[in-house]
């Protein structure tokens, strides 16, 4: 047996790292053969030439008997694939156009679905940063009548916490928006917050300091519940990063808090799209942190203000906690009225909202859909730019065949160059995606989308991977059938020109398809763009170019209603008075109504009887941003008027209550109806009650920021029939000017110089920040399509120029008969062109076909989405055309005689 | 010209081994004994003898070696190797037990 193996390895040595002297030895061999063959016949008396003609037809041909010789070798088929890789290359290398748009085609589709996939999932599906293992947290929330709602009451956030086993840990938080004043000035900062536990559930240790324990929240000790942890970002803004920060003050909404640590780096809160700066306690004992006082109730269980983030405990499944919490929350509905019918869910995935939610589940279906629909085109145009090549190769393949090679051999061949072509697009295409991802990385350090996760999605390049070689070595396997039906002398026999003719009618036929299949396809690939564009789109629905926006900090110093209305109209009257300022207005938010207060209306009537305002009653009204403003809001904002009238200045505390409502809400409210002189009730909750209001006015749509960007439910009510709270003052300059906010500055500081003026960035800049995930993902987006663009146009220009270069042959015959260059150029334009309305009419079909198709998955692909369709057509048009002139005008210029030799 | 008579799978081992059983020849030279051995009924072409002949040798049935031909030509002579002695005699056994086996059957009534 070792004998064995090891005359085994030295056949394997020779014949393959000695190869040259065995290859020489059959060669010797057979040389030596046929002499002796031939001798014998010169023996019998034949002459030596007919003696050494006959010996060979009796070898049946030398090549053919090496051939078989060299298949018996040990370890002949590796020996064998390097010498047909070596071959594939040079045969590759030997058609520069073919191999570089194939290369170009596969690798700029991986490349670009993988960068493109990896940026939109990195900034708007990443999973919360700066938390240890964010995929053991779970979002607890309450469902209510079949709808879910994230927030709970502090009581049954305790008792949830409390009775849970399930559980690793429980944890509350909301967050606001609070005047924050330290020692290197005032401004807003979002605020968190949270229950005692929240850090060590959400796993976070501090950068400096320390974070909450029970002590900071104990009833018993001496001043606790006043300590504020400071986001790193924050930190280092006002505090330059300096460990000094701990132990001293900052002023959140007037009430002072002592420093007691920083978070980490990147850490945002439980939130992902929505940051927090700095984190309080929610309260002391059970009541609530200064900051918060007056704001809620902790003792309630009417009205939910928190939401929760739990960790699973170790082994346990989101379906454990879900039936455990179902029960506690059972047991809660049972025990305390007010909570009846609230049930409990456990979700996967933390801080995101419900639209949030179905939009992270819709995303990667629609930007697979994208990715899948460039990699068709990649591989659609790679495969049909082998088919052409394929036609053109008949001869060489036969003439291998004709001289020994076997079949087989030729197949392998073939697939070879598939995977050359393959391997070579996939280190493009690797190239490729780093670069992108690596700018956009570079980007994203300008314009923070805050620290997108850029790892490269290897899935997708994977998916891509795959998808390129399959093509290559599919499409490699046509013509190697094609060469197994082959006969050999009949292709040679006809020189090329016939077989030309013959499958020129195919080869048309595929020129035509590939047209037509790129309308579809990048049709297709329109209509999903367009509807991923949509889905991430803040699209401004009003007019912020100029605009100045501030907040009045009104609240913290004038207590008294009365003052606080007669405040804001001597601020307007001054503002508005100022001669570089054309408009002004107030208003308690601005679109998009990210942060507006939320209503739940009623057609009048309809709303619950006073006092059963829980539960069920509740939610069955609809949730509203209610938006407080002055007359010239929407004309500042350039929202149009579309029936009845806007609010008037006539509009006060002394007169009914009226409102302004958003087309979208009076849609929701009375379809098809006329809402004006229409009344809607949007019954207080706590408090004292509030009359119905009376529509005036019906106004144009703003989009809400969600990613689905569909239009705001927006009832606007004038500010001087408010409940309370701050007003914003938004204005605009003379001739489009931006305001400094200096001059706002002191002109409130004129009308009382108590209050603080905060903010002053224009909102057009705002809206920037507030949207940038959104248009980051946007604009790659763009990029993709672009790519489909680039790759459908490339695919093109290929096909067709290989069609036209393989006439040269032809076109030289016709211009040894006498064809005028221009002639021949018209020729070929003409049939291009043909080509071109045949593929196209194919296409326009084909479009119909898929509109119908994907219509069935989007809402709204209409007309827009068919002039995207037209759009794209012209590059198109473009390309096909550069691909015949080109070669075209090359070919008439050339001397028939060179042509017809240079097949 | 004898009737020729398709080889069995694993025949042209067995009888390129026998050929060389005397002495050590060259192609031309087993194909020839071949033919002659089995009176005609094989005649073995280049295209299955070369293959054959190298399968052997890599299997350390056969060495090869170059030697003068006959008339004063170079040609690669192949000798049986001890391993391919005991071949020829496993072979030759196994192969006289199915024919026998076999003639015991086909002449069973």
């Amino acid at each position: 047996m070792i004998g064995r193996i090891a005359v085994l390895a030295r056949s394997l040595w020779s014949n393959l790292v000695r190869r040259q002297r065995v290859e020489e030895a059959l060669d010797d061999e057979l040389r030596a053969y046929v002499d002796l063959v031939a001798a014998e016949y010169e023996r019998a008396g034949m002459s030596p030439a007919s003696a050494r003609r006959t010996a060979l037809v009796d070898t049946g041909g030398v090549e053919r008997v090496k051939e078989a010789a060299r298949d018996a070798w040990v370890g002949n088929a590796l020996a064998q694939s390097s010498r047909e890789l070596r071959y594939s290359l040079r045969s590759l290398r030997r058609s520069p156009t073919f191999l570089g748009v194939a290369v170009a085609t596969l690798g700029i589709g991986m490349g670009g679905s993988t960068a493109v996939f990896t940026v939109i999932k990195g900034s708007l599906l990443r999973p919360l940063p700066g938390v240890a293992e964010p995929t053991r947290l779970v979002s607890v929330e309450r469902v209510q009548s079949g709808r879910l709602i994230a927030e709970f009451s502090y009581p049954d956030y305790q008792d949830l916490r409390a009775h849970s086993t399930t559980l690793a840990g429980l944890a509350a938080y909301n967050g606001t928006s609070m005047a924050l004043v330290d020692s290197s000035g005032t401004g807003r900062a979002w605020v968190s917050y949270v229950s005692d536990n929240f850090f060590r559930v959400l796993g976070v240790r501090p950068a400096v300091g320390r974070l909450f324990g029970p002590a900071d929240t104990s009833a018993s000790v001496e001043g606790a519940g006043a300590v504020v942890v400071l986001g790193y970002a924050l930190w280092q803004q006002r505090f330059g990063g300096s460990p000094s920060a701990i132990g001293a003050t900052l002023s959140l909404d007037g009430r002072a808090y002592t420093i007691i640590g920083v978070a980490p780096p990147g850490f945002i809160g439980a939130m992902a799209t929505h940051p927090m700066e700095l984190w309080i306690p929610i309260g002391v004992g059970d009541r609530p942190t200064p900051a918060l006082d007056g704001r809620m109730d902790l003792a309630s269980r009417r009205i939910g203000w928190f939401r929760l983030v739990a960790r699973l405990a170790p082994g346990r499944r989101i379906e454990d906690a879900q039936r455990e919490l179902a029960a506690i929350a059972g047991w809660l509905a049972a025990t305390y009225p007010t909570t009846r019918d609230r049930g409990v869910r456990v979700l996967a995935g933390t801080g995101m909202t419900e639209e949030e939610r179905v939009e992270a589940r819709r995303l990667p279906g629609l930007l697979a859909m994208a990715v899948a629909l460039l990699l068709l085109i990649a591989c659609g145009n790679v495969a049909s730019l082998t088919l052409v090549r394929a036609a053109a190769r008949r001869r060489e393949l036969a003439t291998r065949l004709a001289l020994g090679a076997s079949r087989g051999a030729l197949i392998r061949q073939l697939v070879l160059e598939g995977i050359v072509i393959a391997a070579g697009a996939g280190i493009a295409g690797i190239a490729l995606a780093r670069l992108l991802v690596h700018s956009a990385a570079l980007v994203g350090s300008v314009t923070p989308v805050p620290d997108p996760d850029l790892t490269m999605d290897l899935r997708v390049l994977a998916v891509a991977l795959a998808a390129s070689v399959l093509t290559a070595v599919l499409v490699s396997v046509v013509p190697a059938m094609q060469v197994s039906r082959l006969h050999a002398g009949a292709v040679l026999k006809d020189g090329g020109g016939a077989v030309r003719r013959r499958s020129a009618g195919g080869q048309r036929a595929l020129v035509a398809a590939q047209v037509g299949a790129s309308l579809v396809l990048l049709t297709a690939a329109a209509i999903v763009f367009g509807a991923l564009r949509r889905t991430l789109a803040a699209h401004e629905t009003f007019e912020p170019g100029g605009l100045i926006d501030v907040q009045l900090d009104v609240d913290a110093s004038v207590k008294d209603p009365t003052r606080q209305l007669a405040f804001y109209r001597a601020v307007l009257a001054q503002v508005v008075s100022e001669p570089e300022i054309a408009g002004a207005a107030l208003t308690s938010t601005v679109p998009p109504f990210q942060w507006a207060s939320r209503a739940t209306v009623f057609r009048r009537g309809e709303e619950p009887p006073p006092g059963a305002l829980i539960g069920r009653e509740l939610e069955s009204g609809l949730r509203v941003d209610a938006v407080e403003v002055s007359r010239d809001f929407f004309d500042l904002m350039r929202i149009p008027l579309l029936r009845g009238r806007v609010l008037a200045a006539t509009d006060d505390e002394h007169s009914a209550p009226v409102a302004v409502v958003s087309r979208a809400l009076a849609e929701a409210l009375w379809p098809g109806q006329d809402p004006v002189g229409r009344f809607i009730a949007w019954p207080a909750v706590e408090g004292p009650p509030r009359p119905p209001v009376r529509v005036v006015g019906v106004v144009g749509d703003t989009r809400d920021v969600s990613l689905s960007g569909g239009p705001s439910l927006a009832m606007y009510l004038p500010f001087a029939q408010r409940a309370g709270g701050n007003l914003g003052l938004i204005a605009r300059g003379r001739g489009g000017a931006s305001v400094a906010p200096a001059t706002l500055r002191r002109i409130v500081a004129a009308v009382d110089p108590r209050v603080a003026v905060l903010g002053g960035r224009s909102l057009l800049d705002r809206l920037r920040d507030e949207t940038r995930p959104q248009r980051t993902a946007s604009a790659w987006i763009g990029v993709f399509g672009i790519i489909a663009l680039l790759l459908a146009a490339i695919g093109l220009y290929g096909v067709v120029a290989q069609d036209v270069l393989q006439r040269t042959r032809e076109l030289a015959v016709r211009s040894a008969l006498g064809a005028s260059p221009g002639g021949i150029l018209r020729t070929v334009l003409g049939d291009g062109m043909r080509l071109a309305a045949l593929g196209g009419a194919a296409g326009a079909l084909g479009t119909i076909a898929a509109l119908g198709v994907l219509r069935s998955f989007f809402t709204g692909v209409g007309a827009v989405d068919m002039r995207a369709a037209i759009v794209s057509a012209a590059p198109l048009a473009l390309a096909m055309l550069a691909a015949t002139y080109l070669p075209a005008r090359r070919a008439a210029r050339l001397n028939p005689a060179d042509a017809l030799r240079c097949d | 010209m004898p009737r020729q008579t398709p080889l069995l799978q694993g025949t042209l081992d067995l009888l390129i081994l026998k050929a060389l059983a005397l002495e050590p020849l060259h192609g031309l030279g087993v194909s020839r004994r071949v033919e002659q051995i089995t009176r005609g009924a094989y005649v073995v072409g280049p295209g299955s003898l070369f293959p054959a002949l190298h399968r052997l040798e890599e299997r350390g049935w056969l060495v090869s070696s170059w030697g003068e031909s006959e008339n004063n030509r170079r040609a690669k002579y192949y000798e049986l190797t001890k391993a391919g002695r005991r071949q020829l005699a496993a072979e030759t056994e196994e192969w006289t037990r199915v024919a026998g086996a076999m003639r015991a059957a086909l002449e069973s009534t």
